[in-house]
């Protein structure tokens, strides 16, 4: 366990390293956020309410979701994929550590450090520049936090598997690119799957994208509460283990195959 | 250097043929990549697209624009920026903060051609045509359903506005890579004026606050990109009072701003000293 949590850190100092990237990214994220806010004030108009989204809530999601984007990597990453291409991979998994856990830890790290370098300040930017909706209480912080965190996690083992598939196919990239974009509409992030005619919430729903982007943020604005929140909470969890699952098979099956080329 | 004071046009769109066409050659190599690249590409901005579809099943009207309306909008930003990023060649942020960092820009400055003219031709994504497609299709969406009055002024004018949308965000582009210069590494506040632009640029200017349409219009002129040609392509009346002549200004407000962006890349160049590895 010690080891993960220096990998961890290792990851989360490299990325605090980047100073004038984080800064840069942060004024992109508000800006993009000020963008998709103003979209939705227009699209408002006179109407104070839209599937059961106030205003407030509609703007509260736009800033929460640029919070969040980088910890839940929504544009994807290919970190892994990398070094099957440059056969680092060997090494990797020749290291004292299990190696799904190893990307774990790295990619926890390095994504709570997007949370409090880019996260935080979007959310205060937003809180000075605008009215928005909070948790109402503790129990709702605390829920929209294991919310978030089981978000994180929901995204890395999806990411997993997109990733290993570069152990079969020369083209992973090209499906990966593909498969982030489907991920980053159908998990809510440019609109909330709420707005979603019914049949394409349908399909949503029965992808683990929701359990990245839609739920943490309607558990922070309160539309899941109680109950209902529990029951997303469990939801998320569930698609925890099932791409858990998928990517730990898939690894298995991988390196057993495994060749590596050139040294 | 008299090589290229020799040469003439027609050597020069020679030579830019036989490169790209060899840049297009080595990306077909690979089919299926490149047909999942374009693939990606495409789906990667239809997304945006769809975006726009779902808010519409919400409301019947987006600050004073019908669906058709925005569309129409969205497909001629989207167009010029995929032109643009068809052509832009090494003056891609990410790409020219490598060349810079590796020293391959040394290498350009001791050839004998123009250094714009081999950024061009360093790099060609062909998959980028994906995007393309997109624009495409909103346009095709926007006209279909908002139904312009077209008339042939108004046809010769189309490809004029989409060419010079194209030539501003090159502008852009290219005045984000002269950053680089000094920054040495990429950095992302360009993508706030090439991706924010082009993402802002979807939606009627008039929805934003107005310190930012002040800045878009009389600043860095982006409205005149697609927001003041769509006015008169769809006849809409000009909230911002400025002359009537004012949507036919878009291709030389876009190609001044074009060539202030070869000055400051120029300076730039003047400027710079390499990293020296």
């Amino acid at each position: 366990m010690r080891l993960y949590l220096e990998l961890a850190k290792k990851a989360a100092q490299r990325q605090l390293a980047y100073r004038q990237a984080n800064l840069a990214g942060l004024l992109t994220n508000l800006f993009f956020g000020a963008l998709r806010a103003y979209v939705l004030i227009a699209l408002y108009g006179a109407r104070p309410e839209i599937a059961g989204y106030t205003l407030a809530a509609a703007i509260t999601y736009t800033g929460l979701t640029q919070a969040i984007l980088r910890a839940v990597q929504i544009f994807g990453w290919q970190d892994l994929m990398k070094t099957v291409r440059s056969g680092d991979i060997a090494s990797d998994l020749a290291k004292p550590f299990d190696y799904y856990f190893f990307w774990l830890a790295q990619d926890l790290g390095a994504n709570v450090t997007h949370l409090i370098v880019r996260g935080a300040p979007i959310m205060l930017a937003y809180a000075l520049a605008t009215p928005m909706v909070w948790p109402s209480d503790v129990n709702a912080m605390l829920a929209f936090a294991v919310s978030l965190l089981l978000a994180m996690l929901v995204s890395f083992a999806w990411r997993f598997c997109v990733n290993i598939t570069a152990l079969w196919s020369a083209d992973a990239l090209g499906f990966a690119r593909l498969g982030y974009t489907l991920a980053m509409f159908l998990s809510g992030f440019l609109v909330p799957v709420t707005f979603f005619p019914p049949w394409l919430r349908t399909i949503a729903n029965l992808t683990p994208f929701p359990s990245i982007i839609e739920i943490p943020v309607q558990i922070w604005l309160g539309i899941l509460a109680g109950p209902a929140a529990t029951a997303a909470l469990f939801q998320q969890a569930f698609w925890l283990g099932v791409m858990m699952l998928i990517g730990r098979l898939m690894l298995a099956a991988g390196t057993r195959k495994l060749v590596i080329q050139g040294g | 250097m008299e090589t290229h004071a020799a040469m003439g046009m027609a050597a020069y769109l020679r030579l830019y043929l036989r490169l790209i066409s060899s840049r297009i050659r080595s990306q077909m190599q690979y089919r299926v990549s490149f047909l999942l690249d374009t693939a990606g590409s495409f789906m990667g901005n239809f997304m945006d697209l769809a975006a726009l579809l779902v808010m519409f099943t919400q409301a019947r009207s987006l600050g004073g624009w019908s669906l058709g309306e925005i569309a129409f909008l969205y497909g001629l930003s989207s167009a010029s920026f995929a032109l643009h990023e068809l052509f832009q060649g090494g003056f891609d942020n990410d790409v020219f903060a490598a060349y810079v960092q590796r020293g391959t820009f040394d290498q350009m400055l001791i050839r004998p051609l123009p250094v714009p003219f081999q950024m061009f031709t360093e790099y060609f994504m062909l998959r980028r045509l994906g995007r393309m497609t997109q624009g495409v299709l909103a346009f095709v969406l926007g006209a279909a359903l908002a139904q312009p009055h077209w008339t042939l002024a108004k046809l010769i004018y189309l490809p004029m506005v989409i060419a010079g949308g194209a030539l501003f965000f090159l502008a852009i582009s290219i005045a984000g890579c002269a950053l680089c210069f000094w920054t040495v590494e990429s950095t992302e506040v360009v993508n706030i004026f090439t991706y924010g632009g082009t993402t802002m640029l979807q939606y009627p200017l008039t929805i934003y606050q107005e310190w930012m349409q002040k800045f878009f219009v009389y600043i860095l002129p982006m409205a005149f990109i697609n927001y003041f040609p769509a006015l008169y392509f769809l006849e809409k009346p000009d909230s911002f009072h400025l002359p009537p002549l004012a949507p036919f200004l878009s291709p030389i407000v876009c190609v001044v701003v074009f060539l202030l962006s070869l000055r400051v890349w120029e300076f730039g160049v003047a400027h710079y000293t390499s990293t020296g590895s």
